[in-house]
Order: structure tokens, then C-alpha cells, then sequence
């Protein structure tokens, strides 16, 4: 019964797809909606495919994963530091508080322009915007994991005789680690956002110059494609990042 | 307690030192850093200037518009699918997988797609607003509907409850902490997005402003519009957070008696 409630369920998904990838090619193609609002799925793929065979495609995902990914280290181990210092000690966490309470609530995409500025139109800009965006997701994190999530583990260790350096190799950086696993698919989420944003103002190669681009030369199409790849991209790591969480975290007692 | 104390100021005090030093060095720099770093006292000024005249207002008021009209246009139709989608729990199932694809489009990467599909005028921001937080309350209410229970949805039908009677006593009171939870990150987003778009294109609002200022080298106005929106975000926050706070109590007082 169960087995076949779900094959009802998956016939049905499929058939949706093909209903709304038809439809939207047969409205496309016919002009009643104009293509230059809604490219046709076909003419998508073709440019994709454009892409991926005249070599634009790959340097420009490596261009945005490649902002991502020091701009996520940079702000993983600043975020490491924060975290371990507000957890640990108190006086490093009213100390720290004050800051991120003030840049907590400013939107960080806003100082791209400012970024773009002091430091011209190389990676520089879509690096500190990402880092300064993961940093607090992985500060906070941090925190929890040696702070709250720590204690039960701490005695126990403690009981058990650990040293200081026991304690931190053994029990505050797998926590850390943990910490920073499960929340990786949040912080690459919107790192990622960050980068390809970053990307529209100025920038010379990356997945956001290429919808940037599209705007500029009216080209819908080429936004639609952009904006495909970035989309995949996207699932993809958010897929990966998932499975990723639940494997570190299964060695964790039910109740931690 | 008296020892916590004593940390607590001398770690505000040491923060505040911080401050005053860092803005310090900065009011310090040469003039050729301060022509694309601008100085403190610069922005100070600069902000008084803009508070003064009646520019701050307009572009306040623009940017405010697009993000608060967008959100209220998203909730309704966040509430509208939700209820449509839960009518029926192999539709729900059927969906689910569409619905996860495309929230997982980076919603900010749209941004030039509504620019050149709207313009650059208001109703593009607006468009481009409903568009990427539409999903933020979407998915609190599409979850929230379908973890109600269906042993209690049985019980009150038998005790008689009508279509009407479901909606009023069970569902609403189901999803209307999480909805209103959800407004809150909706609200910030829905400010973020729309100031986006108005840095790739627009002729209003402090998105607007910051961009034309980076154009013409005013480094200065660039930060007093960052800094108004930071403000901006934060007394919005403050005041979703009044209106949140009794729905929240209120749910959690009826997990208690459950």
C-alpha cells in the first residue's frame, strides 16, 4: 500500500514536469507570452550547452566557487576563533556581543558597492562580503557547540581525568567541527548568494557577470541560463551539504 | 553575580574603547585614503545633510514601499498555495519535491532578470520582492499545515466542527506563530532584496542613492545610506518583534497544555 502511494506520487511528479516543461515551451514558442519575458526551456538548454562548449561556462563557475570558497575559509576560521573565545569566556562574549548585535543587523550585500571601491573590481569585494556573512553563522554555531552542547561531554571527560589539551582535541574541536558541518549548508547557501551578487556590479568573469551581462545586452535568455546554472549549482551543494550533516551527526546520542 | 557584573562592563568598556580608537584612526587617515574612505565626521555630516532636506524621506519612503508591498503581496499568496496545496495530502507529496527545486534558487541572482522583464521603476522592486520572500512564509505555513495532526483533526470533526469551524479553531491556531515567526526573516529579506535591485537600477530609494553616490565618488553618502538602512532593518525588527511576541507566547502556553 505504501509502496504503491508512492509510485503514484513519484508517476505524477514526472508527469508534472512534462506538463510544465510542455507548456512552457508550447506558450514560448507560439509567442503568447513573449520569449523575451520567458525564454522556451529548449532555448535555455541550447545557450547552457553554448556555454558549456565554448568554454564560458567552466571558468565563470570557477571564478564564483572559487569567491565562495576563501571567502567561506576566511570566515570559517574567524568565525572558529569568535565562536571558541564568546563561548569560553565570558568577558570575550559582552566584548564581542556588541559588535555583532551592530553588524547583525546590517545587510551586508549593501557594502558591496563600498567594497567594489576601496578595492577595485577583483575577487576582493565578493570575498569580504561572503566571509563577513559566514562568520556570524559560524560564530554562532561555534558558541553553541563549545558552550551549551559541550557541558554534558566536558564533565564526562573531565571524570575520566582529561587534560586541558585532551579536552580541546577530543572534545571541543570534533564539537566544533560538527558545528560547523551542520551548518555549512545554511552559511554555503547564502555565502554562495553573496558571490554570485557580488558579481553584478563590475565584475569581469563569474556566474553573476553572466546574468549581469544578459540584463545589459537585453539578452533574457542568457539571464535564464545564468540564472539555471546558478540554480544547479546551488541544489547540488545544498544536496551534498545535507548528506553531509546528517553523516557527522550520527554518532551524536539522541538527545544531545 | 557581582564578579559577571564587573566582566560585563569592563568588556562593554573595553568594546567601546575599541570603537572610539578604530573611528579615531579612521577620522586620522590622509586625504588621498579619505577621498574613497570618506572620514566619520564626513558621514556624520553627510547624514545631517540628507536628514535635512527632503531627500531622506522620499528615498525612505521608496524603499520602504517596494519592501512592505512586496511582503504583504508574498504573505497573501504564501497563504493562498499553502491552504491550496494541503487540501489534499497527495498533492502536498506531489509538490513538495517543485517547491524545494525552486526555493533553492539563489532568489538575489533574479535581481537583473526583473530589471530588464519591468524596468527600472517601482514595479519591478515590487515584483522582485514577492518573488523572493514569497518562499519564507510559504514554507512556514506549508510545513506548519501539514504537522497538524490528523488524530486531532479527526476528533474535532467528529465533535462536529464544520469547514469554517477547522479553519478558525485548528488550522489558524496551528500556523499563526510560525507564520508570524516567519514574517520577521521575510521583512529583513524583503528590505535586503529590494535595496538590491535599486543598486543595479533604479531612480529612487537608498539603493539608489548608494549607488549613484559610488558613481560620482561620494564615499561618504555611500555609508550614510548603508548605515540608514542598518537602522532601517532594525527598527522594523523591533517593531515585528511587539507584534510577534503575543502570538508567540500564546503557542507556546498551548503546547504546555497539550
Amino acid at each position: 500500500m505504501k509502496g504503491r502511494r508512492r509510485f503514484t506520487t513519484v508517476s505524477l511528479q514526472i508527469a508534472m514536469l512534462v506538463v510544465i516543461l510542455g507548456v512552457w515551451e508550447l506558450l514560448t514558442r507560439t509567442g503568447v507570452i513573449k520569449p523575451f519575458l520567458l525564454a522556451p526551456p529548449s532555448a535555455i538548454g541550447r545557450q547552457i550547452i553554448a556555454w558549456a562548449t565554448s568554454g564560458v561556462l567552466w571558468p565563470a563557475m570557477g571564478e564564483t566557487l572559487y569567491v565562495l570558497l576563501i571567502g567561506y575559509l576566511v570566515g570559517v576560521v574567524g568565525g572558529v576563533v569568535i565562536g571558541m573565545l564568546t563561548g569560553r569566556i565570558p568577558f570575550f562574549r559582552y566584548y564581542f556581543d556588541v559588535f555583532i548585535v551592530f553588524l547583525n543587523s546590517l545587510p551586508r550585500l549593501v557594502l558591496i558597492p563600498f567594497f567594489i571601491i576601496l578595492f577595485g573590481f577583483g575577487h576582493a569585494p565578493g570575498i569580504i562580503v561572503t566571509a563577513l556573512i559566514v562568520i556570524f553563522i559560524v560564530a554562532l554555531n561555534t558558541r553553541v557547540a563549545v558552550d551549551e552542547f559541550g557541558v554534558d561531554f566536558v564533565q564526562n571527560a573531565r571524570v575520566l581525568g582529561a587534560t586541558p589539551i585532551q579536552l580541546l582535541t577530543s572534545v571541543y574541536l570534533p564539537g566544533v567541527a560538527l558545528s560547523i558541518v551542520s551548518s555549512a549548508r545554511l552559511s554555503i547557501g547564502l555565502g554562495f548568494q553573496a558571490a554570485v551578487v557580488a558579481q553584478f556590479f563590475g565584475s569581469p568573469a563569474g556566474l553573476g557577470f553572466l546574468i549581469a551581462q544578459g540584463q545589459q545586452s537585453y539578452n533574457s535568455t542568457q539571464i535564464y541560463a545564468g540564472i539555471a546554472v546558478t540554480s544547479i549549482l546551488a541544489y547540488l551543494m545544498d544536496l551534498l551539504l545535507g548528506q553531509a550533516g546528517k553523516r557527522a551527526g550520527r554518532w551524536l546520542p539522541a538527545n544531545a | 553575580m557581582n564578579t559577571r557584573l564587573r566582566t560585563k562592563l569592563l568588556a562593554w568598556a573595553a568594546a567601546a574603547l575599541t570603537i572610539v580608537l578604530l573611528l579615531g584612526w579612521w577620522q586620522g587617515i590622509d586625504a588621498r585614503t579619505a577621498s574613497f574612505l570618506s572620514r566619520p565626521v564626513d558621514v556624520i555630516q553627510d547624514l545631517g545633510n540628507w536628514a535635512t532636506s527632503p531627500d531622506l524621506r522620499a528615498d525612505i519612503g521608496v524603499t520602504l514601499a517596494e519592501a512592505i508591498v512586496g511582503l504583504i503581496v508574498a504573505a497573501i499568496a504564501a497563504i493562498v498555495l499553502a491552504a491550496i496545496l494541503n487540501t489534499s495530502r497527495l498533492l502536498a507529496d506531489v509538490a513538495e519535491p517543485f517547491i524545494a527545486a525552486t526555493n533553492s534558487i539563489p532568489k538575489l541572482a533574479l535581481a537583473p532578470l526583473f530589471i530588464l522583464v519591468f524596468g527600472i521603476g517601482f514595479n519591478a522592486k515590487v515584483n522582485f520582492v514577492v518573488v523572493s520572500v514569497f518562499f519564507i512564509p510559504f514554507y512556514a505555513l506549508f510545513f506548519a499545515l501539514r504537522t497538524v495532526d490528523p488524530t486531532i483533526r479527526a476528533h474535532v470533526r467528529i465533535l462536529g466542527a464544520g469547514r469554517l469551524h477547522l479553519i478558525r479553531d485548528l488550522y489558524i491556531p496551528a500556523v499563526i506563530g510560525s507564520l508570524t515567526a516567519s514574517m520577521r526573516s521575510a521583512l529583513a529579506f524583503a528590505l535586503v532584496t529590494a535595496v538590491i535591485a535599486e543598486l543595479i537600477a533604479a531612480t529612487a530609494g537608498i539603493g539608489y542613492q548608494i549607488s549613484s553616490a559610488g558613481q560620482n565618488g561620494q564615499p561618504a553618502r555611500m555609508l550614510s545610506g548603508v548605515l540608514v538602512i542598518g537602522i532601517l532593518g532594525f527598527v522594523l525588527d523591533r517593531l515585528l518583534l511587539l507584534v510577534e511576541r503575543p502570538f508567540s507566547r500564546w503557542r507556546i502556553a498551548g503546547r504546555r497544555t497539550t
